[in-house]
C-alpha cells in the first residue's frame, strides 16, 4: 500500500505552490516527484507534461513547472483556456521549478490558473525515473488489485533548510522582486488654519498652513522610494502697540530618493533632503545616508552631508555633518536592540559638536518593556561655556509592565542640558545660563482597567532645574458607554507645582462616536498660584471650554474643526482650528 | 491692501485650489483596502486561516476578496486596528520590509518616522490621536511641565515660544521670560527697563494676566 500513499502525497506536492516543501513529520526521500505524477507518455519519443499558469509577466506568462519536470527552453506549451480556445507559447526561461513561456500571439491573455501542457522528449527523464517496488508483499497483497504502476524520483538531495516543522506551506512561496511589481503611489494633502483673538486690545494670532506629502513606490521597478513633503506656512500675530509680524513662507520637508532595504537588498541608500533612517536622533540631513543589514539582522551605516537649521525655515548649508552607526540586534525579531552613534558637525567650518548617542530597547510583545537613548556631548577647551569634559546632555528612559487585563505601569525618566554649540538650534543664552542649565524628570503613570468600561489612570511627576523643584499629579477615571454605547468620559483631578506658579483643578471631557467621527467636549478649571506675589494679587483662577468634531470618510477626507475659549481674571480669548486632508 | 490682508486673501486662494485639487484626487477607495497586491505575494501567514480559500478569495487571482469579507484584527491577531489604521491598505504595514509583528513590537515607531528625532521619546499616544495624526490637547498636557500654562501663555500659539515646533521640535525651550520676551523687554521704555538694569527676573513684577500689566510686588 505505500506506493498509493507515495501517490496521494505526490499530488497533494504537485497542486502545492512550493513544490519541494515537505510534509511535516514526512521524509520526502523516495517520493515520486511532481514530474512523475503529471508526466504523461504520450509515445515512444515525447511526454506531455500538465502545467498551470502561476504569474502573469510583461513577456509571457510563468508556468508551475521547470527543469526539475522535464522543462527546457524551446518547448512548445499549450493553453486551454476556461473559457474556450488554445493559445500556444513556447518556453524561453527555466527555473528549477518554474518557466516563462512567451505567448506566440504577444497580444492574447491567459489568466492565472489556466492549465496546459507542454510536449517534451521523453529522453529527458529517462534515467531519472524508477518504479517504486512494494516495500513487503503479504498475503492479503497477493488477493488484492494491482496498483499502478508508479514512476519514482530519486532520492532528495537538496534540503530545504528554510522550512520547519510545522509551517504552512505557503509561507515560503516566492515573492516577486521589484522590477516584477506594480509601481503604486500615496500621500496626502492637508490645509489647516488656528486662529486666536484675545480681548487684551485685539490680540490675534494666526497660522495657515498647506501642505503636501507624495510617495512614489517603485516607479522606477527598482524597489525604490521618491519621497516629497512640502508645506507652505503664513503666520500673522497683531499686537496693538507694536507692528504686525507677518511671516509666510515654502519649506521642502522631504525630497528624496530610497532604494534597498527590502528582502532582496541588505543595503539602502537614501538622498536627497529626509530625516536620517538609521539613527533619527541625528536629525534632518541634506546629504546622503547608507546602511547595510548584516547577517542576523543587525546593521551598520553612515551619513554625510548638510543639516538644515531645525526651525520653520529649514534654512540649509551652515552646518556639515558626518555620522555613522551600528545597531545590534539580538535576533531577527529586533526584541532586543542597542546602537551606538556618533556624530561630528562643521559651523560655517568650523569645529562644532562632538555627538555620541546611544539607545536601547527591549520591546517583546507582553510585560515588560525598556527604552533608553542618551545624548553625550564632548567638549574641547575651544567650548567655554562647559568647558572641556564629556556631558550627558539629554537622556530618555521609559521602562513599562503590561498585566494581563489591560493594566500598564509605566517608569519615565528625562534628562535635559542645552548643549554648547554654534549651530542655530537652541535659544541664545549666556555663558553662565548655558553652564548650569538642566532639567529632570522623573515620573510615574499607572493605568488600571476596572472592567471593560471603566479605567483609572494615575500619573505622578517629579522635576528638578538649575534653580527649583516641583512636581505635578493627575488622577483620572475613564467612562465607556456613557450616556449610549458610543459614549465616553473622563474626569480628572489635576495638580502642579511649577518653576514660576503652582495650580490644581478639575478637567471633564465627553465624546460621542458615530459612523463619520466623533464630537467632543472637554471643561477645564485651574486655579492658579503665582509665585513670589502676596494673597492680594497672586490668584488666578482659569476657565477652558473646547467644542471639537472629527469627521473622516472611507474615500480619504478627514476634518477637524475645535473651537476653544478661555476665560481668566478678566481677560477672554478664543481659537478656531480648523484642518482638512485627503489622503490618496 | 496691506500686506497681511494680502497674505490673507493668497491663502484663501491657494487653500480653495488646495481643496480643488484634493477633491479631483482619487481616494484610497481606487485600491481596495483588502485588493491584495499581488506583487508581494502571500506575506501573510495563512497557517490560521480557513482551509477553504474561497472563505475569502473570489475569482483567479488570488488578489480579489469577496465583498462581504472582514477580518476582526484586534480578534485574530491581538493587534486592535485603530483609527485610520482600521482604514489603511493591509499592505502598509504587511510588506515585504519584514514581518509586520517585528514593526509592531517597535509600536508606532515600527512604521512612522520619528519626526522628533527621539527628543520626545515613545509614548506618542500621549500627544498624538490615530484619526489624522494631529496632535491633541497640549495645553492640558503642559501641566506635567515645570511651566504649566497659564493667563495669556494657556492662549498663545505654540510656534511663538516653541520656534521648530512647525517642523515637530520643542526642545530646547528655556523658561526664563526673557527668551521668548527678548523684543518686548527691548522696547520697553516706560519705565527703561534696560536703563534700571531690569533685565532678568520679569516674573518678580509681571503677572501672566495679561501681556503689559505690571504688578507692585512688596
Amino acid at each position: 500500500m505505500r506506493s498509493s500513499i507515495a501517490i496521494t502525497l505526490a499530488g497533494v506536492l504537485a497542486s502545492a505552490p512550493l513544490a519541494n516543501a515537505k510534509l511535516p513529520g514526512v521524509p520526502l526521500t523516495g517520493l515520486p516527484s511532481p514530474s512523475a505524477s503529471r508526466a504523461t507518455r504520450q509515445d515512444d519519443d515525447t511526454q506531455t507534461v500538465e502545467l498551470r499558469v502561476a504569474a502573469q509577466r510583461p513577456r509571457g506568462v510563468l508556468v508551475d513547472r521547470g527543469s526539475v519536470d522535464g522543462l527546457a527552453i524551446g518547448d512548445r506549451v499549450r493553453f486551454r483556456r476556461r473559457a474556450g480556445g488554445v493559445v500556444d507559447g513556447r518556453v524561453v526561461e527555466v527555473g528549477e521549478r518554474n518557466a516563462l513561456v512567451a505567448l506566440d500571439d504577444p497580444a492574447a491573455t491567459v489568466e492565472l490558473g489556466t492549465r496546459g501542457e507542454a510536449t517534451i522528449p521523453s529522453s529527458r527523464l529517462e534515467g531519472e525515473i524508477e518504479r517504486i517496488a512494494p516495500a513487503t508483499e503479504t498475503e492479503s497483497d497477493e488477493d488484492a488489485p494491482l496498483e499502478p504502476a508508479t514512476e519514482a524520483h530519486p532520492p532528495w538531495t537538496k534540503d530545504d533548510d528554510e522550512w520547519q516543522e510545522g509551517e504552512p506551506l505557503l509561507a515560503r512561496i516566492v515573492p516577486l522582486r521589484p522590477d516584477e511589481r506594480a509601481p503604486s503611489y500615496s500621500g496626502r494633502i492637508w490645509a489647516s488654519a488656528d486662529e486666536i483673538t484675545s480681548s487684551e486690545d485685539d490680540r490675534t494670532d494666526g497660522f495657515e498652513r498647506l501642505g503636501a506629502s507624495f510617495r512614489a513606490a517603485n516607479h522606477l521597478g527598482r524597489g525604490e522610494t521618491i519621497a516629497i513633503d512640502f508645506e507652505l506656512d503664513a503666520r500673522r500675530t497683531d499686537v496693538p502697540d507694536d507692528d504686525d509680524d507677518t511671516d509666510s513662507g515654502l519649506r521642502i520637508d522631504r525630497a528624496s530618493y530610497a532604494l534597498g532595504d527590502s528582502r532582496f537588498a541588505s543595503d539602502r541608500v537614501e538622498f536627497g533632503r529626509f530625516l536620517q533612517r538609521g539613527m533619527p536622533e541625528f536629525g534632518v540631513l541634506d546629504g546622503v545616508e547608507w546602511g547595510r543589514r548584516l547577517s542576523g539582522g543587525s546593521r551598520v551605516g553612515a551619513s554625510l552631508g548638510y543639516m538644515p537649521e531645525p526651525d520653520r525655515d529649514f534654512e540649509s548649508g551652515h552646518d556639515f555633518q558626518a555620522s555613522a552607526y551600528y545597531r545590534w540586534v539580538f535576533d531577527e525579531s529586533e526584541v532586543c536592540s542597542a546602537a551606538i552613534g556618533a556624530q561630528k558637525t562643521l559651523h560655517h567650518g568650523d569645529s562644532d559638536r562632538d555627538l555620541a548617542i546611544a539607545t536601547f530597547e527591549y520591546l517583546p510583545a507582553d510585560g515588560w518593556n525598556a527604552h533608553a537613548t542618551a545624548w553625550v556631548d564632548y567638549y574641547t577647551s575651544g567650548d567655554q561655556a562647559r568647558g572641556p569634559g564629556v556631558e550627558l546632555t539629554q537622556a530618555y528612559v521609559r521602562a513599562s509592565r503590561r498585566f494581563d487585563g489591560g493594566d500598564e505601569l509605566a517608569w519615565t525618566y528625562t534628562h535635559f542640558a542645552i548643549p554648547d554649540i554654534e549651530r542655530n538650534e537652541i535659544p541664545e543664552l549666556s555663558n553662565a545660563a548655558l553652564a548650569d542649565d538642566r532639567n529632570d524628570r522623573f515620573a510615574v503613570d499607572w493605568r488600571r482597567t476596572l472592567d471593560d468600561d471603566l479605567r483609572l489612570r494615575a500619573e505622578a511627576g517629579v522635576w528638578s532645574d538649575e534653580f527649583e523643584s516641583g512636581g505635578d499629579g493627575e488622577l483620572a477615571a475613564e467612562k465607556r458607554r456613557l450616556f449610549g454605547d458610543d459614549g465616553r468620559g473622563e474626569l480628572s483631578l489635576f495638580g502642579v507645582s511649577g518653576r514660576f506658579s503652582s495650580a490644581y483643578g478639575v478637567r471633564a471631557s465627553l465624546a460621542k462616536d458615530d459612523a463619520y467621527g466623533a464630537w467632543t467636549g472637554e471643561y477645564e478649571f485651574a486655579q492658579n498660584t503665582i509665585d513670589g506675589f502676596d494673597s492680594t494679587n497672586n490668584e488666578l483662577p482659569q476657565h477652558r471650554l473646547r467644542l471639537g468634531r472629527d469627521w473622516h470618510s472611507a474615500s480619504g477626507w478627514s476634518f477637524a474643526c475645535d473651537v476653544e475659549a478661555w476665560l481668566w481674571d478678566q481677560e477672554t480669548a478664543f481659537a478656531l482650528h480648523v484642518f482638512l486632508q485627503r489622503s490618496f | 491692501m496691506g500686506r497681511s490682508k494680502i497674505v490673507t486673501v493668497s491663502l484663501l486662494a491657494l487653500a480653495l485650489a488646495w481643496i480643488a485639487a484634493a477633491c479631483a484626487m482619487r481616494g484610497p477607495d481606487a485600491v481596495k483596502q483588502h485588493l491584495w497586491w499581488s506583487g508581494l505575494g502571500p506575506v501573510l501567514p495563512h497557517d490560521t486561516f480557513p482551509a477553504d480559500c474561497q472563505t475569502c478569495h473570489v475569482g483567479s487571482d488570488w488578489q480579489s476578496l469577496a465583498d462581504d469579507f472582514t477580518f476582526d484584527h484586534a480578534a485574530e491577531t491581538g493587534v486592535p486596528l485603530v483609527g485610520a489604521h482600521a482604514r489603511a491598505s493591509c499592505i502598509l504595514c504587511h510588506n515585504d520590509r519584514g514581518p509586520a509583528g517585528v514593526f509592531n513590537r517597535q509600536g508606532c515607531a515600527g512604521c512612522h518616522e520619528d519626526m522628533h528625532e527621539g527628543k520626545l521619546g515613545v509614548a506618542c499616544e500621549d500627544c498624538h490621536q490615530q484619526n489624522n495624526w494631529r496632535a491633541f490637547d497640549q495645553r492640558a498636557g503642559h501641566a506635567h511641565t515645570r511651566f504649566p500654562l497659564i493667563g495669556v501663555h494657556a492662549s498663545t500659539a505654540c510656534q511663538r515660544c516653541h520656534a521648530g515646533a512647525e517642523v515637530g521640535r520643542f526642545v530646547p525651550t528655556d523658561p526664563e521670560c526673557v527668551t521668548c520676551h527678548a523684543s518686548d523687554l527691548a522696547r520697553t521704555d516706560n519705565p527703561d527697563h534696560f536703563g534700571l538694569g531690569w533685565t532678568d527676573r520679569c516674573d518678580r513684577c509681571h503677572l501672566p494676566r495679561t501681556w503689559t500689566q505690571a504688578e507692585n510686588n512688596p
